[in-house]
């Protein structure tokens, strides 16, 4: 829509893939050896920052980088001698490229035509062109989930700037680091309600982590370092950089080496966790009886470190919607998800725990239900890296604000010192559970030969071998995906927890296939949320990504739905999103949407037929879409109705029966 | 439903101030042209108000003038701005200090061995000159209101004034602003039953997919009153006010930032007061917020996220001088000029613009200070009243004589 502002619309876009894609290979390592002067550790030498969540320092000089870079360098001479002028815009591109970037989401229009000029002309950034700023914005974040790194996404003024906002807020609530730039109207336009003119920075106060307007082009290589070093730094986020036109198109000499200047910030950074904290918590493991972890979010990046405190101390493991994979779902101290609709058995265990290890966590509605009735019994253990998740919602008896990843570290220095392996015990409180696990599985009924929608997850989960990247999107798939897959590692499982963002699904699954080149990525997605950015549809095929949609099609906006069946006896209040004069076809034919894009699809509703469909989704190379059509009746179970507490939890029952 | 009127002058000469670094960084198209306009702005009594005047002030960078209801900047007025000063002393300097704040008719409000605390009104001119000649002591804090103005009252015309005739003041058995207060604790207890009743008819959906709550249970608490809702002692909910000081960045938009996390996770604000701080670069936000212990600690945990905040503090439970300044236009004829006189003098308030039928007068002090002048001129009918909002410094000297109430005094 951006697109409307220019009398360009008509023009044939020139396909930026080739271009980018012939280059790529090389690239992909030269970003190490660029000449990072701007890292923000440097600037500030007298402290050592504690970065966590953060990302992806380039660390890891691949061997043969030495000399493939040496030829990169060769191939791509700089395009500008150090002391000559250039526009703002191929600042924000070179600043862009010292931070490392080399893949963004953009979508021209008016105000940021001057940034897609400059991105042709940078030989490192390649550009995936969404169809949507918001399928952009989306794909930003599933590159950030999937690999760890910041995402860029970029768009023009106005309404292209406003199609962010979903993603960013999403960003924020998940903590994604995610770096979002627009364009905006020329200086002496702003505040005059110029054509395509929104107060981005305005609007995105509350929703980003921090926001710039650039109003001087020599601010650029500063704003962009602090944006990328804010995203990334501490707990992670969104940053929007507001950029307009005139900047971006004024000429300049830029100073890589304009310090960063975020005093305030570097001193609230979280320090180092304190040695007798850590020594009072595992005095507290030591003491308990039935303690469990409850992780989240913040372990992303400290599998290693909780892997080993789970082995050190035999503590069962339940994870949030955001930790899956952090710990393998599939040990047998995993727990699985706890919360609205996690397990009986994890919730069991909070409830009756008496010793709650949160880390990484932020004690979110959705898990806790009543929060007076939440681990009640328990001594609650909080670390998370914002002081401000810390006493919240629920008061810890021992808190300790730092990176779970230094705090795990020390912990699992002081258990192995102790000889904790040996000396801890809770074989009891394991066989309690694992009663639990018997009692209450995990569980779904068959009906004729409709496909059960967990059984479909569950079969992916099997050919997959478990180790494909997901996204979905949001409502009953989105649950499901998360009881019935069995993530094996962090980073594999992207989903819009905090913001329940319906559209999240295929655009994510474009972001992780950018970071992950050859993964398998799958899509679980619903009718209801896959239709929200359908036309990312036309990225896959372009950019030719190897992304699996399995749609799980059950005609109706399910989880509302469920809701309806429980609470508003069934009545349907616009949930239906078939067509209702005629009810027995499937509508839309989403087959339909594939072959105008064309990516081969198929449609399964037999559930004899659903292995082999699968099979042959994973088969085919390049995109693909499954339709799997799949009873509206079927209800995500377990579920704890809001504001409640363990005791309320419904095991039984679905669309079939009367409430 | 409307409230009482107040008129928030301090945040808008911060507006102002925030507009100057837009206008400096792109000289070339207005430098010729610009202006410190003056602005005030009345306001309804809502939740999130300042937030959304601060936001418009940002949003339009110096576009400002343009939304003001009366833009005074061209009338001949009384500018007055507070500042509370910490200075660094020593025995050597402590004299000529002395002689400073006597020139500049500044009143001591603190003194420690280190430090002296003073207290400075006046027009923008004199606040130059003040932190011109104090500077080479070290200023250690400052903390400054922002300006406030009134338009000077013309000879020959009448006052327009709330409620009253101009000609005849009004007997002093009724007190209006009460009658305001009751009727809308009325319309507040009628909106409560209306949800109420709401609530019966869909109580059936009770753990949706938020958990519902009866209405009665949510109150809304009015406590942005622009008369004098302070708490000073706990009520027995552990609620009262709260005084923040914060150092920011000077940068566009911080005030919005920080008012928006305030309003965002509703808190309300009392009071607010913007100004440069000690150091080149940096603002001093002092403002008032109820709210328990508990609550605020939580607030200020989220004030630490902004990025552009330097420092919070929760001076609170800390012995602080406290002052606010404000300019109160009353509406006398010369026959009762010496009436208002005399109270002015017994509250050490200054007369700062006189006509035929009013007196502009100033006055610094504390909350109750102002409340009981305010009280005892209401009689004479106030035309108009522009305060700054508090601004607090932590007194250096460990002393506050709240604290002190309570003890038994050694005879």
């Amino acid at each position: 829509m951006a697109a409307a502002a220019t009398s360009a619309a008509t023009t044939i876009p020139k396909p930026s893939a080739h271009l980018s894609s012939s280059s790529r290979s090389s690239i992909s390592i030269s970003r190490f050896t660029l000449p990072l002067s701007l890292n923000p550790q440097k600037t500030i030498p007298h402290r050592s920052l504690h970065i966590s969540n953060a990302v992806s320092k380039p660390t890891t000089p691949a061997p043969s980088s030495s000399s493939t870079s040496t030829t990169t360098r060769q191939e791509s001479p700089p395009r500008f001698s150090p002391d000559e002028a250039r526009k703002g815009a191929d600042i924000l591109v070179e600043a862009l490229e010292r931070q490392g970037v080399t893949d963004v989401f953009a979508y021209p229009g008016g105000a940021s035509m001057e940034i897609h000029q400059a991105l042709t002309r940078s030989p490192i950034i390649r550009n995936v062109l969404p169809r949507h700023e918001q399928g952009g914005v989306f794909a930003a974040e599933g590159y950030a989930r999937a690999s760890g790194k910041p995402g860029v996404c970029i768009a023009t003024s106005g309404p292209g700037a406003t199609n962010l906002v979903s993603g960013l807020a999403d960003a924020l609530l998940d903590s994604v680091p995610i770096v979002a730039i627009t364009g905006q109207v020329p200086r002496r336009m702003i505040g005059t309600d110029a054509f395509q003119e929104t107060p981005i920075v305005e609007v995105s106060r509350s929703i980003t982590k921090h926001n710039y307007l650039v109003l001087d082009v020599d601010d650029i290589p500063r704003i962009v370092s602090e944006a990328f070093f804010l995203a990334t730094s501490g707990r992670p986020g969104p940053v929007l950089i507001d950029v307009p036109k005139d900047i971006q198109q004024q000429l300049a000499v830029p100073n890589w080496n304009t310090p960063i200047k975020l005093p305030g910030y570097m001193s609230r950074l979280p320090k180092v966790p304190n040695d007798s904290h850590l020594e009072q918590i595992v005095r507290l493991i030591f003491e308990s009886k039935k303690p469990v972890l409850y992780v989240g979010g913040g372990c992303l990046n400290s599998s290693e470190e909780l892997r080993k405190f789970v082995e050190l101390t035999g503590i069962p493991v339940a994870s949030t919607l955001m930790g899956l994979g952090a710990f393998p779902v599939g040990h047998e101290l995993s727990l699985q998800m706890l919360g609205m609709h996690g397990t009986v058995y994890a919730n069991y265990s909070v409830d009756k725990s008496d010793l709650l290890l949160a880390f990484g966590v932020r004690f979110d509605d959705r898990v806790t239900g009543k929060l007076e009735a939440f681990a009640s019994r328990a001594k609650i253990v909080h670390i998370d890296i914002d002081s401000a998740e810390i006493g919240k919602n629920k008061q810890p008896h021992v808190s300790v604000c730092a990176d779970v990843n230094f705090a795990l570290q020390g912990m699992n220095k002081i258990l192995e010192s102790r000889n904790a392996k040996s000396k801890l015990d809770f074989r009891a409180w394991r066989e309690e559970l694992n009663e639990q696990k018997s009692k209450y599985p995990l569980k779904y009924k068959t009906f004729g030969h409709a496909i059960p929608p967990q059984y479909a997850i569950q079969v992916l989960d099997e050919l997959t071998n478990g180790n494909a990247i997901i996204s979905t999107g949001v409502g009953q798939h989105q649950m499901w995906a998360a009881q019935f897959y069995k993530y094996k590692r962090p980073r594999q499982w992207l989903t819009s927890g905090g913001l329940g963002a319906m559209g999240f699904g295929l655009p994510a699954a474009v972001g992780a296939a950018v970071a992950n080149p050859g993964a398998v990525v799958v899509d679980i997605d619903g009718d209801g949320s896959f239709i929200m950015n359908v036309q990312e549809l036309a990225t896959i095929r372009v950019e030719n990504l190897p992304i699996k949609i399995m749609l799980l099609n059950n005609q109706h906006l399910g989880m509302v739905m469920q809701w309806e069946d429980r609470f508003y006896k069934a009545n349907r209040a616009h949930t239906y999103l078939g067509d209702p004069s005629r009810e027995s076809e499937i509508f839309p034919n989403m087959l339909k949407f594939a072959e105008a894009c064309g990516i081969p699809a198929a449609r399964v509703t037999r559930k004899e037929d659903l292995r082999m469909a699968i099979q042959n989704m994973l088969d085919t190379p390049g995109p693909y879409l499954l339709d799997v059509i799949v009873p509206h009746q079927e209800h995500v179970l377990p579920m704890i109705p809001s504001g409640g507490a363990f005791k309320d939890v419904i095991t039984e029952g679905d669309g079939r029966t009367k409430y | 439903m409307t409230n009482a009127v107040l008129k928030v002058s301090a945040s808008i000469s911060e507006g102002n101030g925030n507009a100057a670094p837009v206008t400096h960084s792109v000289p070339a198209f207005t430098s010729s042209k610009v202006q410190w306009h003056t602005i005030s702005v009345f306001v309804g009594d809502e939740s999130g108000i300042i937030n959304r005047i601060a936001g418009v002030f940002a949003r339009r960078g110096y576009n400002i003038e343009s939304l003001a209801v009366e833009d005074i900047s061209k009338e001949p007025q009384v500018e007055r701005e507070l500042m509370l000063i910490k200075l660094n002393v020593d025995p050597s300097t402590r004299p000529e200090i002395m002689w400073l704040v006597d020139i500049f008719r500044g009143k001591v409000v603190d003194t420690s061995e280190h430090t002296l605390t003073i207290e400075v009104t006046g027009d923008p001119g004199k606040m130059a000159a003040v932190l011109r000649n104090l500077s080479k002591f070290r200023i250690k804090e400052l903390s400054r209101t922002g300006k406030i103005a009134l338009r000077r009252e013309r000879m020959g015309e009448t006052a327009p004034f709330w409620r009253f005739y101009a000609a005849s003041y009004p007997d002093l058995e009724s007190t209006q602003p009460g009658d305001v207060f009751s009727s809308n604790r009325a319309n507040n207890f009628a909106g409560n039953s209306n949800g109420s009743t709401n609530g019966s008819t869909i109580s059936s959906s009770k753990g949706d997919v938020y958990p519902v709550e009866p209405y009665d249970d949510y109150s809304v608490n009015q406590v942005l009153d622009a008369h004098w809702g302070v708490l000073y002692d706990d009520d027995s909910s552990g609620l009262r006010s709260h005084t923040l000081s914060m150092l920011v960045n000077d940068s566009p938009g911080v005030l919005n930032m920080v008012t928006g996390v305030i309003s965002r996770r509703g808190y309300n604000i009392q009071s607010l007061a913007v100004g440069p701080a000690e150091r080149e670069g940096l603002s001093r936000i002092t403002t008032v917020i109820p709210g328990t212990d508990e609550s605020i600690g939580k607030l200020v945990l989220h004030l630490h996220k902004l990025i552009d905040m330097h420092e919070v503090r929760d001076i609170t439970h800390m012995p602080f001088a406290e002052r606010e300044l404000m300019l109160i236009k009353i509406a006398v004829n010369t026959a009762a000029r010496r009436d208002v006189l005399d109270i002015a003098s017994i509250f050490r308030a200054k007369a700062v613009d006189v006509s035929d039928h009013t007196i502009t007068l100033e006055l610094t002090g504390d909350l109750n200070k102002m409340a009981a002048l305010q009280r005892l001129l209401e009689p004479f009918g106030i035309c108009e009243v522009a305060r700054t909002g508090r601004v607090a410094l932590v007194r250096e000297s460990g002393v506050d004589s709240a604290y002190l109430r309570g003890y038994p005094l050694p005879l």
